[in-house]
């Protein structure tokens, strides 16, 4: 059934594109809605100057009940947004959600994808728009695009990436998600899948000296999200001492001393060595 | 905008502004926050990067919608984070 109306439901940029592209289109926007706001909205902002009513819902409850009220064809686009739909508004046949998921799934289902992809080292993650079933980033894919990871990228700056493509690529399924002439596959299980909960860190945010230079420098870039608390400082225990991590910095090895792996800790710095690279760390 | 640039701090912020952002028109606004010209991850990047010019540390707790609303909110909140504009 192609739908009679929109509504995206999301925070922060991808949706205003979002938004932008479904203005172009004969279908009207409904609605937009945030589920969280830290006060930084430009999706108010573009609704208020696109004339697009737009609700800030922060309760669980008034979002479902909302969801379960639409009673036209409609089309719920979900881009970064942290509201899971209950099953009862999947059941809701008016309703068609998709979804944008910030990693290649089934890889990294769940919360902080680009986390995950940096410390678990993988080469390649992507963009995920799917279908919503009621297990969280399970649904049936509609499309998926491959970024690859660059060495060095944080997390934040991994996030703004797939942030990027999935506005892209949106704007070219539109068409076929209005007219409904896209297919959709199943996630394929490739043994490989695991599921991310908000509260989940890497290594349980503590550094282990041991690691390799390349392992330690993936798990610092892991949990850097600038200067969002998305989790706490890593934490570095040596010498019956606890440290907060404070920064870190990476650099070619001295080539007059590509003798192995070392580490020191001198002052309030950490250094790991091996013959490539030197990672200095900076404690607290 | 001339004038109101030639402080060089205000210039220093407008063309870091422009590199986060260079689809915008900065000049023009006088809230970036109510036109949708930041948002959150926008605003943290600005951040480091005024860290990094200015040698300090801006607070966490800083970072909320008044202190990022035009050029002349951010030269204070550098001011108060300790930046020798």
């Amino acid at each position: 059934m192609n739908p009679q109306q929109i509504i995206i439901i999301g925070t922060g940029r991808l949706p205003c594109s979002c938004l932008e592209a479904c203005l172009a289109r004969p279908v009207p926007v409904a609605g937009c809605i945030e589920s969280g706001s830290q006060g930084f909205s430009p999706l108010a902002a573009l609704c208020r100057k696109r004339g697009v009513a737009y609700q800030l819902m922060l309760d669980q409850k008034s979002l479902s009940q909302y969801f379960l009220s639409i009673r036209q064809p409609t089309l719920v686009v979900s881009a970064y947004n942290y509201f899971i739909f209950p099953r009862e508004v999947l059941e809701n046949p008016a309703l068609n959600i998709i979804n944008f998921h910030n990693s290649l799934l089934p890889r990294h289902r769940g919360r902080n994808a680009p986390t995950w992809s940096i410390y678990e080292m993988d080469e390649i993650t992507g963009i995920t728009w799917h279908q919503v079933h009621p297990a969280v980033d399970t649904g049936d894919v509609i499309v998926q695009k491959s970024i690859a990871i660059d060495g060095d990228i944080t997390a934040l700056n991994l996030t703004l990436q797939t942030l990027e493509v999935a506005a892209a690529v949106f704007m070219e399924i539109l068409p076929s998600l209005l007219n409904h002439s896209y297919t959709c596959t199943p996630v394929r299980n490739d043994g490989r899948t695991s599921y991310h909960r908000s509260t989940d860190v890497p290594h349980g945010g503590v550094l282990d000296p041991e690691w390799t230079v390349k392992q330690a420098y993936a798990f610092l870039r892991a949990l850097d999200y600038g200067k969002f608390k998305v989790f706490a400082p890593p934490k570095l225990h040596h010498l019956g001492t606890d440290w907060s991590i404070t920064g870190y910095q990476i650099r070619p090895a001295d080539p007059g001393q590509r003798d192995g792996s070392a580490v020191a800790f001198q002052g309030r710095q950490l250094r790991l060595r091996d013959r490539e690279a030197e990672l200095l760390i900076n404690c607290d | 905008m001339t004038d109101y640039l030639s402080n060089t701090a205000l210039n220093d912020i407008f063309a870091i502004l422009k590199t986060i952002r260079p689809e915008l028109d900065f000049s023009r606004s006088r809230d970036f926050i109510a036109e949708g010209l930041l948002d959150s991850f926008d605003v943290v990047t600005l951040v480091s990067a005024l860290d990094k010019k200015y040698g300090i540390s801006i607070p966490g707790t800083e970072i909320v919608p008044d202190n990022f609303k035009n050029l002349e909110t951010i030269e204070t909140l550098l001011r108060k984070s300790g930046a020798k504009l």
